[in-house]
């Protein structure tokens, strides 16, 4: 192994040089987060479609060509013993296993339940536990999967895309309408979030283009991201409610409430955003989140920022930290790094927490975008709390963050506020419009890890770049992530 | 089996053992000797250990009164993601299966059991499925760079079974309409398929018959409980009706269907526009190189010929040489506002690159 994250002593040693020749005292990621790389059975290719634990604490992962693996996690990354559980698995972008030696895949064909039933450590018995999502033959449209905490599972179906066509022969009815468009939806429940309970599949929410994975967080919430294209101006955090729309027009053709032979796409732009449930977190595609995957949830056990949600950025060597608030009832919110760079490989696509909280297990592959970059890694808390923005809440003058430790020289911070929005359309992707900074007016300290800062204006439907330059923490700290993005769907 | 193929079946089998008895600690697979997937693209199995793979498969040209419960595609208008309306031409839908299963036991026998149809499909020898197209290939080291812009694998071998008509099964007298598939068991990881039609549960188990040349099978029918089945497919195939509820078929290869196999694909050779239409549907291009200007992973190549771009103070023209060395070394010169390491270095000869620039230049009102 050459790659220098495997080598966790060498780091600190260097920091602790640099930091005493150049007086630099940002604290390294690696001291915030250890990152490790943990590889499967030489010869496997390891593009990684879903990791899960079952509850004997067993890691299944599964590879997107065609098998699953087990392990008992080591605390030695080297030292994982690979067995094959389960194989025939064409794109297993989800997994769970909800006993030991059972797990439930979400393959393109089906979802798909594998059993060992006399405990030789493979899986024996494959059942259908529902095909009635369509398969086109395009090859976007692959399924993440979560569980609904009550022995059910909500699948997100992905769309196809128009750059690929579909077969003469579908997996389920074909329509003509919902072929049309650039990510289409011709074969059923392509661009829904579907819940398949006692044996039913049933409808849940629609409007969505790529939605890469699915979380049930542990107030029962479900989340998950999109990816920027049509109809999506840029990479949002969805928060998953019943009945709603999430604004891509496609999966709608399958809506039995839509009126019959109507081309959703012909519906206008105007009333799709009022039939649309916002995003909560909208993520700048550049400076965030290129290509939103799996979300998760911190744990409690694992050192920093409790309960908060992160969501993997499969185009970039990051992942998102997201920070909810609550307005009028609603939540929105904030995103900022939870980890750039420092040793995490690009592909994020499965997150997934060891049971005891405390280590992240990251599934990743890319394979057909640029250089292949697959594998697991695995983060953990290096031990040092970072000095960072821990909670960022909408205030009715401007906003008010918590820092994770106690600031020094907020008076010398500078702090400047940009806002802008983003129209969705028909077209990929889409700016960040209308940009503009807004003065600050007052920057308060209100306790000490508190904040304040009072703007000119707010307006609702806005995002707000929050840049902080030069604020140190009491122990000479300065700030870890200096960029944050508000999404200010409400105002108080 | 003859001892020839006993031989040659050893021969085959032994570097695969090797592998699969590496010290676990080392990374190897510790006891199972189930094949598993590499980054070969003609992934196999054994004889005794078939191979199950869930892919896209190939549609060597199976009838339709086959693939009676699937949806029917129709060719669709192209879409401008620009315009955001249909544009000129059309897409056509292409040949493949979805939802199928591919099992392959070494060179005797391969076959293709569909989920839709809860059926065999068709049946092979002497190879399996060369993944290549849907996987990438390998080229660029062992690893490869694994950039498939295909949607189907190849079919790699000689086909010797194709099923025609509706279900050759019918239940308790009644034809098999819309089954469901159930699942299916594994011994020594050969597949039993269980399906439902007709409110009777049928299983399916399909395996290679040793004492052939390959290519011949033998498909065991069983219905659960008091339920009865009967044969009413080909009429060239030997069929045992073992009890009321229990039918084997014997399938031996069928040589009209072998020569259909051997069809090659349309050949290109020089520097031609047709060829470069051809690549740039087979490496779907598209994908990020959008043809009406839309945005996209990589720049459009709507009026790209002869358009010009700024990389650091220096002003270039998009030229013939501009866009060779832009596809044969695409991180050479990243256009403004795109990413490096997107666009990966395509297997191509120096007349397929020219031939794509052929095509490329149609796309602008400069041609030259």
């Amino acid at each position: 192994m050459t790659h220098s994250e495997t080598n966790p002593t060498m780091k600190p040693y260097l920091t602790i040089l640099l930091v005493a020749l150049l007086g630099i005292t940002t604290i390294p990621t690696h001291a915030y987060l250890k990152v490790e790389t943990i590889p499967l059975p030489e010869g496997t290719p390891p593009e990684i479609g879903g990791l899960t634990f079952d509850p004997d604490g067993k890691l299944y992962v599964a590879t997107r060509r065609n098998d699953i693996f087990v392990a008992t996690p080591n605390a030695d990354p080297n030292a994982f013993e690979w067995n094959l559980f389960a194989s025939g698995f064409h794109n297993g972008l989800g997994i769970e296993a909800p006993a030991p030696g059972h797990i439930v895949v979400s393959q393109m064909a089906e979802l798909t339940e594998a059993i060992d039933t006399d405990g030789d450590g493979s899986a024996d018995t494959y059942n259908n536990l529902n095909n009635e999502i369509g398969l086109s033959g395009n090859y976007h449209e692959t399924n993440g999967l979560c569980s609904d905490g009550d022995g059910g599972y909500y699948i997100a179906a992905g769309t196809a895309s128009h750059n690929g066509p579909t077969f003469w022969k579908t997996h389920g009815k074909y329509s003509k309408i919902g072929r049309r468009g650039r990510n289409y939806s011709a074969v059923q429940w392509k661009g829904w979030v579907m819940h398949f309970k006692d044996g039913k599949l049933t409808p849940f929410a629609s409007g969505f283009r790529m939605h890469n994975g699915i979380l049930r967080d542990s107030k029962g919430r479900l989340w998950c991201g999109d990816n920027q294209g049509d109809f999506r101006a840029t990479s949002p955090l969805y928060l998953v409610e019943k009945g709603n729309f999430y604004g891509h027009p496609s999966s709608l053709v399958w809506d039995k409430n839509s009126p019959k032979g109507k081309d959703p796409l012909h519906t206008p732009q105007k009333k799709l955003d009022q039939m649309r449930t916002h995003a909560t977190v909208l993520m700048p595609y550049a400076e965030m989140n290129r290509s939103c995957a799996e979300p998760a949830e911190i744990p409690a056990a694992f050192g920093v920022f409790p309960g908060q949600l992160i969501i993997a950025d499969n185009n970039d060597t990051r992942i998102t930290r997201i920070m909810l608030d609550e307005v009028g009832g609603k939540l929105q919110g904030s995103c900022t790094h939870f980890i750039n760079g420092s040793g995490l490989r690009t592909g994020n696509n499965r997150l997934e927490w060891s049971p005891d909280g405390k280590q992240l297990y990251v599934g990743q592959t890319v394979r057909g975008w640029g250089k292949p970059s697959e594998g697991i890694q695995r983060l953990s808390f290096g031990g040092k709390t970072p000095f960072d923005v821990d909670k960022l809440k909408l205030t009715k003058t401007g906003f008010e963050l918590t820092t994770t430790l106690p600031v020094a020289n907020l008076d010398k911070a500078e702090i400047s506020i940009n806002s802008f929005h983003y129209q969705d359309s028909h077209r990929y992707g889409g700016g960040q419009l209308d940009k503009k900074n807004i003065p600050v007016t007052k920057t308060t300290n209100s306790g000490a890890k508190t904040f304040t800062i009072d703007l000119e204006s707010l307006q609702a439907g806005k995002v707000y770049h929050i840049a902080i330059k030069n604020l140190k923490a009491k122990d000479g700290s300065k700030l870890h992530n200096e960029n944050f993005y508000y999404t200010a769907n409400r105002l108080h | 089996m003859k001892p020839i193929h006993i031989i040659i079946t050893i021969l085959i089998l032994c570097p695969l053992s090797q592998a699969q008895q590496k010290d676990p600690a080392k990374g190897g697979i510790a006891t199972s000797s189930t094949p598993t997937v590499s980054y070969d693209v003609k992934p196999r199995g054994t004889v005794e250990k078939p191979l199950i793979l869930r892919t896209y498969c190939p549609d060597p040209g199976v009838e339709d009164a086959v693939l009676g419960n699937h949806g029917k595609a129709a060719p669709t208008p192209k879409y401008s993601p620009r315009s955001g309306k249909d544009s000129k031409g059309i897409v056509q839908p292409i040949n493949g299966i979805p939802a199928a299963i591919a099992v392959n036991h070494a060179d005797e026998l391969s076959y293709i059991w569909d989920t839709t149809e809860c059926r065999l499909l068709y049946a092979w020898k002497d190879g399996f499925l060369d993944m290549s197209p849907y996987w990438g290939s390998n080229q660029g080291g062992r690893k490869g760079s694994r950039k498939g812009f295909g949607y189907t694998p190849k079919l790699d071998g000689i086909l010797t079974y194709m099923t025609k008509g509706y279900h050759p099964i019918h239940i308790n007298g009644k034809p098999v309409g819309i089954p469901s598939y159930l699942g299916h068991n594994r011994k020594n990881n050969l597949p039993t398929f269980r399906w439902s039609a007709n409110k009777a549960v049928i299983s399916t188990a399909i395996t290679p018959i040793s004492e052939s040349d390959g290519g011949s099978l033998r498909v065991e029918y069983r219905a659960e409980g008091d339920a009865s089945i009967s044969y009413h497919g080909s009429n060239d195939h030997g069929i045992e009706q073992k009890a009321p509820n229990h039918l084997i078929v014997t399938i031996t290869p069928d040589p009209a269907v072998a020569k259909f196999s051997k069809k090659k694909e349309k050949e290109f050779k020089g520097v031609t526009l047709a060829r470069g239409e051809h690549l740039f549907t087979t490496y779907s291009c598209a994908t990020c190189h959008s043809i009406d200007g839309g945005k996209n992973h990589g720049p459009t190549i709507k009026d790209l010929f002869g358009s010009k771009r700024m990389f650091g103070d220096q002003e270039i023209t998009a030229d013939d040489s501009y866009l060779y060395e832009s596809i044969a070394n695409p991180n050479a010169k990243i256009a403004p506002g795109y990413q490096p390491n997107f666009m990966p270095k395509f297997p191509m000869s120096a007349d397929e690159i020219n031939s794509l620039i052929l095509y490329i230049k149609t796309f602008s009102k400069i041609h030259d």
